[in-house]
């Protein structure tokens, strides 16, 4: 298994180095001259010359590009044009509160997914397996800042029943919670039920029923494990989903985290915060696959030898 | 109580599929007595693998559905016990080994973790009772204990049968059906199963349905051979009976199927030419009589009755209806 895990390690170093290239690219292909926004509205030619020489924006690419990534194995991940703080520090305060959010919305989607999924697909064509599947749709076809928005007028403003922003109780993040797990949930659910499904027609399900098996221990003692195999790995891409920001949904509820940091970056300009932002979700999003592989080759025999 | 182990009544059961209605068992009747082997041939489609699962009580539902009939087991109704009652003769009383072994066997969970659990839940025995039981089923069918540790894909398709044969025996079954259980494997291994099915006969009075397309193993192991065709039985006898005098045009041309190494005309196999009835629309007489070369009038309009021709042989054709030709 540690043999399995150093290469499975090793195998993403190249990953993130393209990760890492084209992230710098892409931010380098972002419209406007860095430069001249940072100088702002009022600098003269000469002063916009001068911070291209001070920030480096005159190398070539490939040399900035080293530059930067210089830094970042430092941990200097750069400082933003617009508020001239650190992004590391930056982040190290937002991405706990994204991380959290995405925490705990893929754990509610996880455990609703795949109990509603279980449920349903030992219902089949049961009024409850086509509530559940209908709802399934619409939580996927609902953007998730559009449930925020109809949460936080129901149950704040109609009803009164919950704080609308503010991240000091526990209690906030119910709706943030909800809204952001709607459709992970939907996912996960429609997952499960058709995995569960599948692994339900197999031939050693028969097999156990044969051999005596009550219908609850051949649907969890045989079938599960089996099932869930495929929806670990459905489970972790939504996590990785939601760690890059529930962007839009942060804006909704004032959440301060990562997507809201995002996007008043973007809208900025502001190119360093987006750069650096980007490579750690993508970062993430990498460490998360990997935690997923490890994860699906323990649930899966076959995969050990290989 | 009769000495019948099983008995099989008048059985009819349909699959209602989008497509229409597959009527894949007609009236299929047939007794397994106590530590005999019933050698259930037939070709493919012709309801063998279904009729196991009834005894199960396992046919898929939906689209499966049991119109009719009855399977006595120790002379009570299989179709009518309670789920609970069936869950427990289950595995131990009769236990199935399926025709597909590779797919039989979980793939997440180790073979002894598999075969322990069954023989915990039938027994009442603790984990390391069980596991050293599985590991004696093991060895009796050839493979060695350590495996026990291995997961299905470590196996080759020969020793995952054998492990599903394992299994299967592994809590003394008084019924054992078997669905095609040595076709993966070699001559010597399969002779050796045979042994053991045939040692297990004698030891513990063991009844046995042995589906197979092969008449050589039924020969060695069947104490009576059935015969179905689409769904029903059309010939059944004691296996000397069947051997030396099948009447039935389609046992005669099973037998013909074979290849005969002494004839000098070896050479194309034979095959009984056409193929079974389609199962949703089956024909109103006699379900062969579109492929019998001898086939009368009667045999399109009227289906044929069980007819004894002689003791522990029973046919299903006009040729022996009284009053009819030869005998
Ligand atoms: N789940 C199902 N749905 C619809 N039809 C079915 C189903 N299971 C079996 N049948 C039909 O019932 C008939 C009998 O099938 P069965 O599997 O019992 O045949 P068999 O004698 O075991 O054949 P084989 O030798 O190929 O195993 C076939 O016509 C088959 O198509
Ligand atoms: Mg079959």
């Amino acid at each position: 298994m540690i043999k399995y895990i150093c290469k499975r390690v090793i195998s993403l170093l190249p990953v993130l180095i393209v990760v890492s290239m084209l992230v710098f690219l892409v931010v380098h292909l972002m419209p406007g001259d860095p430069a001249r926004i940072i100088a702002g509205e009022m600098a003269t030619e000469e002063d916009v010359e001068r911070i291209r020489t001070a920030y480096g924006l005159d190398l070539p690419l490939y040399r900035q590009y080293f530059n930067y990534m210089r830094g970042v194995l430092k941990g200097d991940l750069g400082t933003s044009t617009r508020t001239h703080r650190a992004v590391s520090e930056e982040l190290a305060i937002r991405f706990p509160k994204t991380f959290q959010l995405a925490l705990w919305a893929t754990f509610v989607a996880a455990v609703l997914g795949v109990g509603i999924g279980i449920l349903s697909s030992s219902m089949r064509y049961s009024v409850l397996d086509n509530v559940v599947s209908f709802l399934a749709l619409l939580g996927l076809a609902t953007p998730p800042f559009y449930l925020g928005l109809m949460c936080i007028l129901f149950f704040c403003v109609n009803l009164g029943w919950l704080p609308i922003s503010s991240d000091v109780a526990r209690i906030a993040l119910i709706l943030p919670v909800a809204s952001v797990s709607a459709r992970s949930l939907a996912v996960i659910a429609r997952m499960t039920r058709s995995s569960m499904l599948e692994v339900l027609g197999q031939d050693y399900i028969m097999m156990a029923k044969a051999q005596g098996f009550s219908n609850r221990k051949v649907v969890f003692g045989c079938a599960l494990k089996n099932a869930m195999t495929t929806v670990i790995t459905t489970i972790g891409l939504q996590f990785g989903v939601l760690l890059g920001g529930a962007v839009v949904t942060e804006k909704v509820f004032g959440w301060p985290g990562i997507g809201d940091y995002l996007v008043t970056a973007i809208k900025a300009r502001d190119f360093m915060v987006v750069q650096s932002t980007v490579l750690v979700i993508a970062l993430s999003y990498v460490i998360v696959n990997l935690i997923v592989d490890l994860l699906y080759a323990l649930i899966n025999p076959k995969i050990k030898l290989s | 109580m009769s000495d019948n182990l099983l008995e099989i009544k008048d059985l009819h059961i349909e699959f209602r599929t989008f497509d229409g209605v597959v009527k894949a068992i007609n009236g299929m009747s047939f007794n397994v007595p106590r530590g005999k082997t019933i050698g259930l041939v037939g070709e493919t489609g012709a309801g063998k693998t279904t009729t196991a699962l009834a005894v199960m009580g396992l046919v898929p539902s939906p689209p499966g559905v049991i119109t009719s009939g009855q399977i006595l087991f120790e002379g009570e109704d299989v179709l009518k016990m309670s789920n609970l009652k069936l869950r427990n003769i289950r595995g131990d009383k009769i236990s199935m080994i399926f025709q597909n072994p590779m797919t039989s066997l979980n793939p997440v969970y180790r073979i002894g973790k598999q075969m322990s659990d069954v023989i915990m839940m039938h027994q009442n025995v603790d984990r390391k009772t069980a596991e050293q039981r599985a590991g004696d089923m093991l060895e009796i069918v050839g493979i060695r204990r350590e495996r026990l540790n291995n997961y299905p894909h470590e196996f080759s398709g020969g020793m995952k049968q054998r492990v599903c044969i394992a299994m299967g025996l592994s809590c003394n079954p008084q019924l054992l059906i078997a669905d095609e259980p040595t076709t993966a494997l070699d001559v010597t291994i399969q002779a050796q199963i045979l042994e053991l099915m045939k040692g297990l006969k004698e030891k513990y009075n063991t009844s046995t349905i042995f589906i197979t397309h092969a008449l050589g193993v039924v020969a060695e192991i069947a104490d009576y051979v059935v015969v179905a065709y689409a769904g029903m039985v059309i010939e059944q006898g004691s296996l000397k009976e069947i051997f030396t005098d099948p009447k039935h045009p389609y046992t005669k041309g099973l037998f013909a199927c074979l290849p005969d190494i002494d004839s000098e005309s070896s050479g194309a196999l034979k095959v009984i030419p056409g193929a079974m009835p389609d199962p949703m629309q089956l024909p109103v007489g006699c379900k062969f009589c579109k492929r019998c070369p001898e086939a009368m009038k009667i045999c399109y309009m009227k289906e044929p009755e069980d007819i004894e021709i002689a003791e522990e042989h029973k046919v299903r054709c006009h040729l022996y209806q009284m009053g009819s030709k030869k005998q």
